[in-house]
């Protein structure tokens, strides 16, 4: 079959059952009765999570700083701080996620190259961000031991160090794969636009 | 009742088996098409005001729905299901040649389902019977760039489906 005679028939694709029409007269008053963008709650609920899982933590470490001391405290406090940085990455990185062309009534392609430079500054964004984090990570692994110093001894604090370079390691292999894979689809997606 | 409210209800039912088409160009399944319908719907509503009579309503439409389609498809990418070909429902009987017509049209929807986001666009304004002007100005393409662009489609589309049935035999 070619084109033309799909032309011919292409009108009669309607949904299967009348009543069930995803716009039927119901379902587009509750669409003008809708006050917020459920985007915006798409992209808030992680946030909160993240941001609660974050207080807990905080409220977890300051309780138990009374009971923790020398090596375990600072692991602790290498991971709150982990977490602290990654709020700021994830709300940024969310909102390059859910960002959308500003006016949909523009010209298809116009919209296009806009989402495809959305794209790319998204891709640049995570990339500076990741480096920005390794080495605001990578300096807390020093300044954490030195804080902390009057607790430790010397041994400790290798230990500590050691612990805190496998930790930023392995997180940072986590999100520098995520990225990538991240990347990928973007660029995968954009190669597939025009 | 408003009357922006009525002006909107009007437009909808007049376009909603318009709409209905284009999510399912975009989507694979009876869900993701409904999806896709009603947040076109809630784009369209949000956009109302911004209508100006500068261009045709039904080029205003068309531009709505399609970005939002292709923003959609964007977010939901992970999320879509597979393809299933069981959505599209012709006026055909059921005898074998019919049968047969099914089956062309859906491998003709698989193929231009995997066409790029413009291409796919351009083929669904071929398809809602536009002119090329019309194309030209939704998209913003030169006339002689959609012609040129169909007639290239239309060789692709071919490949795609005898590449098919030389793939399942």
């Amino acid at each position: 079959m070619d084109l033309d005679k799909l032309k011919a028939n292409w009108k009669s694709i309607e949904p299967l059952q009348s009543d069930d029409h995803p716009l039927n007269q119901q379902s587009l008053k509750r669409v003008i009765g809708k006050k917020y963008d459920k985007t915006f709650f798409k992209m808030a609920i992680p946030e909160v999570l993240v941001a609660a899982l974050y207080l807990y933590l905080l409220v977890f470490i300051l309780v138990f700083n009374r009971y923790f001391t020398g090596i375990w405290l600072q692991v602790l406090a290498i991971m709150a701080i982990v977490l602290l940085l990654a709020i700021p990455i994830f709300s940024l990185t969310s909102f390059f996620r859910y960002y959308r062309t500003g006016k949909l009534a523009m010209p298809v392609v116009n919209a296009l190259e806009t989402l495809k430079k959305q794209g790319e500054l998204f891709m640049k964004t995570q990339y500076l961000l990741l480096v920005l984090n390794l080495i605001l990570m990578a300096d807390l692994i020093v300044l954490v031991p030195i804080v902390y110093s009057e607790n430790l001894d010397s041994i400790q604090k290798i230990v500590s160090i050691v612990i805190g370079v496998v930790i930023i390691t392995i997180l940072s292999i986590m999100i520098w794969r995520y990225y990538k894979k991240k990347i990928a689809r973007i660029n995968e997606y954009a190669q597939n636009m025009v | 009742m408003s009357k922006k409210e009525e002006e909107y209800l009007k437009l909808m039912e007049d376009n909603q088996n318009r709409i209905y088409r284009i999510a399912s160009i975009y989507c694979n399944n009876r869900q993701d098409i409904k999806d896709l319908s009603q947040e076109i719907a809630y784009q369209v509503w949000k956009s109302f005001d911004s209508f100006r009579a500068e261009s045709e309503m039904s080029t205003w439409l068309y531009r709505i729905a399609l970005n939002t389609a292709i923003q959609f498809l964007k977010r939901e990418k992970r999320h879509l299901k597979p393809l299933s070909y069981q959505l599209y429902e012709f006026d055909t009987c059921s005898d074998e040649k019919s049968e047969n017509k099914d089956l062309e049209i859906k491998q003709l929807m698989h193929a231009i389902q995997g066409l790029k986001e413009l291409d796919k666009a351009i083929i669904l304004l071929y398809l809602e019977e536009k002119s090329h002007s019309e194309i030209a100005s939704i998209l913003n393409l030169s006339i002689t760039n959609v012609g040129t662009r169909i007639q290239r489609i239309k060789k692709k589309l071919k490949t795609t489906i005898t590449d098919q049935k030389h793939g399942s035999r």
